[in-house]
């Protein structure tokens, strides 16, 4: 498969030349296959949120390019407006975005920013709500009088509707309860299924990146420490906990597991995984 | 063990015509004094709602509340019973005062009338239970979230209250941050006997409790030990909460002849009652 | 971009101006302004500006602050100095059109610049070497007689620090709901003045709504934490009068006789 963004050898320094001087992404080099699901995972300060900035021309880099299908994104202004629509970036608590008198006015704005023409806005906003589980009668009602979790759907939906190539998402299910976050999970699933959508989120959640992602990209003081399939990563896990990095519950487990003297791999991230080889272990599978 | 927090059955609604829809629905609870209860619940469980009478932010619509024997319908008591159950709430950046972080410690004792000199010990004190003492005069927004929490318990404790509630105070909070929110309410609890009510929808941070109260529509749906709670895995699936993974790991064992306790929430634990599992042919 | 506004900055430190009391600093503040007033001919102004460096020297704040402070008043100064030197009338140097620049206009122009220049330079020291809250304790006392007129200066006080608190919060929170906006395509930087105003109405309201949240937010929190306004309040620090505050008085006194008596001199 083609590569749809790569990231060449970018650098971010805030506040260059004053003493505030901070080198929030070192030399990061990426490449990000058509279709794939990346999770980004790092501490507060480990240049993650910097870094995905850069992908839809937010933020330019000190150093190093941005391409999408091939194409530098800050050739020009044209090519920075393009990038806005092809990687459609959600902040975290994109609720707070949310401004327009109306849910659907509001899922609107994205793509009327994009020139669309009234019937093609209209199929993507009632798209876009069905997917992010918004009901027709809600669409009429004001963002501010939804709850938390219904406002978050308005939000991913606004996003939606703008049907960029890539969905970069920033913590998109934090400060959500787990019936929340189950939701917002499926949602972005269901999205990236229709559309084929690529998606690449950022979490803090060992867990919910080795369910959701097939490839992990982990960061560490501005620069990608480990990157490949949660098995590859996961057979690390010494190294994520000495860098102050949380592993799956399960995989601790069976880190201890192997410390006591069972014939155990570490590179276990998901229960049904571990329970599948503790059987096979004990030679009921 | 005295108990510092009783309600009895306790109704609440936000709408105050009859027939309308309870919050809070018949809450008969009772915390003891130097306890940990974590409440368990997804959003729109009440939970909150719970908290927020612990702290006279809420009046019952029905029912009482008690807080150290005062009954918070008492207006007289308000600033006792305010002063005896600190609360910390979700968004660290929306209760700092001021614009120093030894200044906003000391905001509670101000408007006390404490004297300066035994302020300024409290404030001490307080920074030093929940390590911030370094961070004395900085400025509170160039601190992480994880300080930012710390520094709003270290507010409440300068009121010396026998009780912290706390409603959701890891919400916005990343990993590291949690954690130490999590390590400083544990040490208030175990070496200060602080009473501590932790509002949370994180069940490894209930999993850290002596107690687990899990709410559904305004109801206590479950109520006992973290290991008696998590161990009833499909009725705590069935109120949308998830159980450590431990715990699950040990379920998925069972459900292939596996004969596990499903009561091991630490690592530790799990593993060497696996370990038996593989050894037991 | 906006967390480039530095609002009232304070730069922490130790020097004899950032441990006087605030009440003085400020006292003393209003007392130089004024004298820059009073102050007339070349001698006079010569001490306030003597005063002012060393004032600065004091404070040990790097003088490219200071010049710092002085960039956004810089068309003030040019547009009062040249206003000066056209309209005051005297004895022509030079005169083209409808203008003529008289030896007066020119005389006057200098000094009006020079006063606004010592002005910022002065005030933006105090605020460099005094805390926010310092300088707010030092407001709220020194109107305290104002109470017994039922004027609300606690309230006043109070609302100072919480709006110094939260300013760095709205900064930022703007910068977010900008990025934010621009991610769904829109466009702050391009067409006309009407345009440009109407595309900051997606910022405006999300930041109208989370002040007001906040606020909420804040007011129980206060109320939490037994808030019941200035009543029986004690405080943590307590301002309090030093020798450093005495001495500084007694210069202050000696800078005022100065003025005046050179200002007799020069006349």
């Amino acid at each position: 498969m083609e590569n749809i963004l790569v990231v060449e050898n970018l650098s971010h320094i805030y506040s260059a030349g004053t003493p505030f001087e901070k080198k929030a992404v070192d030399g990061v080099s990426l490449s990000v296959r058509r279709g794939e699901i990346a999770a980004l995972i790092g501490h507060t300060g480990s240049g993650k949120s910097t870094l995905i900035q850069h992908f839809n021309g937010l933020l330019r880099p000190s150093e190093g390019r941005v391409l999408i299908n091939g194409e530098d994104i800050f050739e020009s202004k044209d090519t920075v407006r393009a990038a806005r629509f092809a990687v459609g970036l959600v902040f975290q608590y994109p609720e707070y975005q949310l401004f327009e008198e109306t849910v659907y006015k509001d899922i609107a704005f994205g793509p009327g920013n994009m020139g669309l023409d009234s019937a093609e806005i209209d199929r993507r906003v009632r798209e876009s709500a069905q997917i992010a589980g918004i009901a027709e009668d809600v669409l009429e009602k004001s963002p501010f009088e939804l709850s938390g979790g219904q406002k978050r759907r308005v939000a991913l939906a606004g996003i939606f509707a703008m049907e960029p190539e890539v969905l970069v998402l920033d913590e998109p299910m934090a400060g959500l309860d787990p019936a929340g976050r189950e939701d917002v999970f499926r949602f972005i699933k269901e999205y990236k299924e229709r559309h084929g959508t690529t998606v690449i989120f950022v979490t803090h959640s060992m867990e919910d990146a080795a369910r959701m992602a097939e490839r992990l990209i982990v960061m560490r003081g501005g620069s990608v420490m480990l990157d490949g399939t949660p098995a590859e990563v996961f057979a690390h896990a010494e190294e994520l906990i000495a860098s102050g990095l949380d592993v799956p519950q399960v995989t601790r487990v069976f880190m201890r597991l192997r410390e006591l003297g069972a014939p155990v791999d570490t590179a276990v991230y998901t229960v049904p995984q571990a329970a599948e080889l503790l059987l096979r272990l004990k030679g009921v599978r | 063990m005295p108990e510092i927090i009783k309600t009895e059955s306790l109704c609440f609604s936000y709408d105050e015509e009859e027939g309308a829809q309870l919050v809070l629905s018949d809450i008969g609870l009772s915390v003891e004094a130097g306890d940990f209860v974590a409440v368990l619940g997804h959003n729109g469980s009440g939970k909150s709602t719970l908290a927020k009478h612990f702290n006279v932010i809420l009046l019952p619509t029905s029912g009482a509340v008690y807080v150290d024997g005062m009954n918070t319908a008492d207006a007289e008591r308000l600033f006792a019973i305010r002063g005896t159950a600190g609360m910390v709430f979700q968004n660290p950046d929306n209760q700092i005062v001021a614009t120093v972080v030894e200044e906003d410690v000391a905001f509670a004792c101000e408007n006390m009338g404490v004297p300066q000199a035994e302020i300024r010990a409290r404030v001490d004190a307080a920074l030093e239970a929940v390590g911030m003492t370094e961070y004395a005069r900085h400025a509170p927004h160039l601190l992480s979230g994880g300080q930012k929490q710390r520094v709003a318990i270290a507010g409440v404790l300068a009121m010396e209250p026998k009780i912290l509630v706390m409603d959701e105070p890891t919400a916005m909070l990343d990993p590291s941050g949690r954690a130490e929110v999590m390590n400083a309410v544990k040490k208030l609890n175990r070496e200060k006997g602080l009473t501590v009510v932790l509002i949370t929808h994180h069940m490894d941070e209930a999993a850290q409790a002596r107690r687990v109260v899990v709410m559904e529509r305004g109801k206590v749906v479950m109520d006992g030990t973290p290991e008696d709670v998590f161990s009833q895995v499909e009725r705590v699936r069935e109120l949308s909460l998830a159980v450590p993974q431990t715990v699950e790991l040990e379920y998925a064992l069972n459900a292939h002849g596996a004969n596990l306790s499903l009561r091991d929430l630490s690592v530790e634990d799990c593993a060497r009652e696996i370990m038996k599992y593989l050894g037991a042919d | 971009m906006l967390k480039d506004i530095t609002l009232g900055q304070y730069f922490p430190g130790e020097s004899v101006m950032h441990r006087l009391d605030p009440r003085t600093k400020l006292v003393a503040l209003i007392v130089y302004v004024v004298m820059l007033f009073v102050a007339k001919g070349t001698a006079s102004y010569l001490l306030c500006a003597v005063c002012a460096a060393v004032l600065i020297a004091m404070s040990r704040v790097a003088p490219r602050l200071i010049l710092k402070s002085l960039k956004p008043v810089i068309v003030i100064v040019i547009f009062t100095a040249v206003l000066n030197m056209l309209y005051t009338p005297g004895r022509e140097l030079v005169s083209f059109w409808i203008f003529k620049i008289t030896a007066e206009g020119v005389y006057n122009g200098v000094f009006m610049a020079v006063r606004i220049i010592m002005l910022v330079a002065v005030t933006s020291l105090l605020t460099y070497t005094t805390s926010p809250i310092a300088l707010t304790d030092a407001i709220e006392h020194l109107l305290s007689p104002l109470k017994k007129l039922k004027v609300p200066v606690h309230e006043f006080a109070m609302m100072m620090t919480i709006a110094l608190r939260f300013i760095p919060t709205l900064i930022e929170e703007t910068d977010k709901i900008m990025s934010a906006q621009k991610a769904r395509g829109a466009d702050f930087e391009s067409g006309n003045l009407l345009r440009r105003a109407k595309a900051l109405i997606p910022v405006l309201v999300p930041l109208f709504v989370s002040a007001f949240r906040r606020a909420d937010e804040l007011a129980v929190a206060m109320e939490c934490r037994l808030y019941h306004g200035g009543e029986g309040r004690t405080r943590l620090n307590v301002l309090r009068f030093s020798r450093l505050d005495a001495a500084a008085a007694v210069l202050v006194i000696c800078f005022v006789a100065g003025v005046v008596l050179l200002n007799r001199v020069s006349l």
